[in-house]
């Protein structure tokens, strides 16, 4: 081996030591009590967030998971959020949660049903913004969740709710299921 | 780098090579265009998913669950996922993105393939190899999905390439390219660590180049360790243990030993429900890594008691069925093209394959190195076979398959040119 290759060795070594000297520091940093609980315990209680839904509509609320279902033949379904304070100061609020249910797309096609996120911010009473997406819902299995995103610049805003729609794609819908867990809320 | 007359110059391989390339991303965009947030199988790719927005979020390792941090994938996944979702966000469009940009990792593995080929057989080959991997279906719809086969295939290609090029003919700068592929490649497979190994016969063919490779094998040992101490660490942290990669081959260990010919009487589904109300009765249900442990275990009992019971079906299963099924499997993740369609074009790619192999004896000697990824192919078949034996395993030799199909093809045309 020449001069050159010990030094370019030398030099690499150095730097991946480096690296793997803040990489080990970060992970002794992530596993600080106190971060871990941070961590794990991040999520909404949603017993807590006052969820109602339509009538006809069926709703099951638990700490970390909330079920929509709804009956044969209804024409649409809805469950929604109490409005919810937001935090003094807050400029962006995302809302970060795992959506699944009865299976209602492929593709471009959809049948049955369309399933909507809904996040709306309030001034008092008023609406003034909202951010919304669609859940296409893909699995063959209702309980299998994706990670879905809403997110708004709350400005003058003082109160936010979630609202999760069904709307029939021709008509009526048909008996169905939908589901929503571990809700993450950043307010910054 | 080869013999004999090259009819592509540089020049014009470079401009196929951005055609096939810009083909190739074409292609990419159909499964991904056809869903709004990208495709999603519900299967391991939504666990990435999941890991790569916690990842950008939190700075923890995680899988399915959000809420806990996992041994059960490699660093890889979450860093390089977690990155694309910071860059471009996970919504609707951002989730579109950042698929497009993970399928075009695709394209660089067609851009190693050619790199090979043209070291080991010439720009033709070079050309089509990087073709084949750009436009071949299975790999088309499995860089579609956040897997970590799309990432593993495109390091393992490179650090191949970087080794086997520096084993024919040293480069400081290729040697450290390897190095630091292999590292990268390894968080997101250890089998990665196999790769460099194509390269040891050529390395032992002369005493003085063994005497200069000691050295080299050396540091590139040492940058690994580094490389990998923190992980190493905070596994150490999360679960008390030393997992040098991933902790659970448990369920992959468990559906192996129901596969091939004489294996003990059940199923997968029937053990897997027996295991799920053991624990429950044991209050361990929602533990993954420990069911998945306890997979891992009854399939290696499993394994033992075929081994006992029928010594021939299991070897023959091990060398001769299931390394056959890794090979002829053709993988359809996303289905935008027919599924039929493209296992007989897999058949014709393995059959155009095989001829590549042994052309050589029959016109166009082989470069030094030519059987080297033939070699590779042979032993990491015969390992996934052991410890993972499910087709989507076998994905990841698809491109150096499709070397030696463009070699096969490159030989056929040089053969109908000269009769012309």
């Amino acid at each position: 081996m020449q001069k050159k290759e010990w030094h370019t060795a030398l030099c690499m070594l150095c730097v991946l030591m480096a690296l793997a000297y803040g990489l080990c520091r970060f992970a002794v940093y992530q596993n600080q009590p106190e971060r871990l609980a941070a961590f794990e315990d991040r999520f909404l209680d949603l017993t807590t967030l006052g969820i109602s839904a339509g009538e006809e509509n069926q709703l099951t609320v638990s700490e970390r998971k909330v079920t929509l279902s709804w009956p044969d033949d209804a024409q649409a379904a809805e469950m929604l959020t109490a409005v919810q304070p937001l935090p003094d100061g807050c400029r962006n609020l995302q809302i970060t949660l795992g959506g699944g249910g009865s299976m209602n797309s492929w593709h471009k096609e959809r049948w049955g049903y369309e399933a909507w996120l809904e996040l709306r911010l309030y001034k008092g009473e008023e609406q003034i913004a909202s951010d919304c997406a669609e859940m296409p819902l893909t699995a063959s299995r209702s309980d299998r969740t994706r990670i879905y995103t809403l997110q708004a610049e709350t400005r003058e805003a003082d109160g936010w709710q979630l609202c999760a729609v069904i709307r029939p794609v021709d008509g009526r819908i048909q008996h169905g299921e939908l589901l929503l867990n571990n809700w993450e809320v950043d307010a910054r | 780098m080869t013999n004999g007359k090259e009819w592509i110059t540089p020049k014009k391989a470079l401009c196929w090579l951005a055609l096939i390339l810009l083909a190739g991303f074409a292609l990419r965009l159909v499964p991904i265009l056809s869903y709004d947030m990208g495709p999603n199988t519900f299967s391991d790719d939504n666990g990435y998913l999941t890991g790569g927005i916690t990842f950008a979020n939190h700075g923890y390792v995680s899988y399915e669950d959000t809420a806990a941090q996992t041994t059960a994938t490699g660093p890889g996944m979450p860093f390089l996922l977690g990155a694309l979702f910071a860059l471009f966000g996970y919504d609707a469009a951002g989730m579109l993105a950042v698929h497009m940009a993970f399928a075009s990792i695709g394209l660089i593995t067609a851009i190693g393939a050619y790199l090979l080929g043209t070291l080991l057989r010439g720009r033709l080959t070079g050309l089509l190899a990087a073709m084949f991997c750009a436009l071949e279906p299975g790999l088309v719809s499995v860089n579609s999905l956040f897997l970590t086969e799309t990432p593993y295939m495109c390091l393992n290609l490179f650090v191949m390439y970087c080794f086997i090029r520096c084993a024919k003919e040293w480069n400081l700068r290729i040697y450290w390219t390897g190095i630091l592929c292999m590292l990268i490649g390894a968080m997101f497979k250890g089998l990665i660590l196999m790769a460099p190994l194509a390269a040891l016969p050529l390395i032992l063919r002369k005493k003085e180049t063994l005497k200069a490779w000691l050295p080299r094998i050396g540091i590139a040992v040492l940058a690994f360790v580094i490389g990998f101490s923190p992980w190493w660490l905070r596994n150490e942290l999360v679960l008390d243990r030393f997992v040098p990669f991933t902790a659970n081959r448990g369920d992959l260990q468990l559906l192996g030993s129901y596969m091939g010919w004489g294996y003990p009487e059940g199923t997968y589904d029937e053990t897997v429900l027996e295991l799920d109300a053991e624990a429950w009765m044991n209050g361990t249900q929602d533990d993954v890594e420990l069911r998945f442990a306890r997979r891992g275990e009854v399939g290696r009992e499993r394994l033992a008691e075929w081994f006992r019971t029928h010594p021939l079906g299991f070897v023959l299963t091990h060398l001769i069925y299931k390394p056959f099924k890794l090979t002829t499997a053709h993988l359809m993740q996303e289905p935008f093209v027919s599924e039929r369609y493209s296992q007989y074009l897999w058949w014709g790619a393995l059959i155009v394959a095989l001829w590549g192999l042994i052309c050589p004896r029959f016109g166009k000697k082989a470069e030094p190195g030519y059987y080297l990824p033939a070699l590779y192919l042979l032993a990491a078949t015969l390992i996934t076979a052991v410890y993972a034996p499910l087709p989507r395993y076998g994905i990841s030799h698809f491109p150096l398959w499709l070397f030696y199909t463009a070699a096969g093809t490159a030989d056929v045309w040089r053969r109908i040119r000269r009769k012309g």
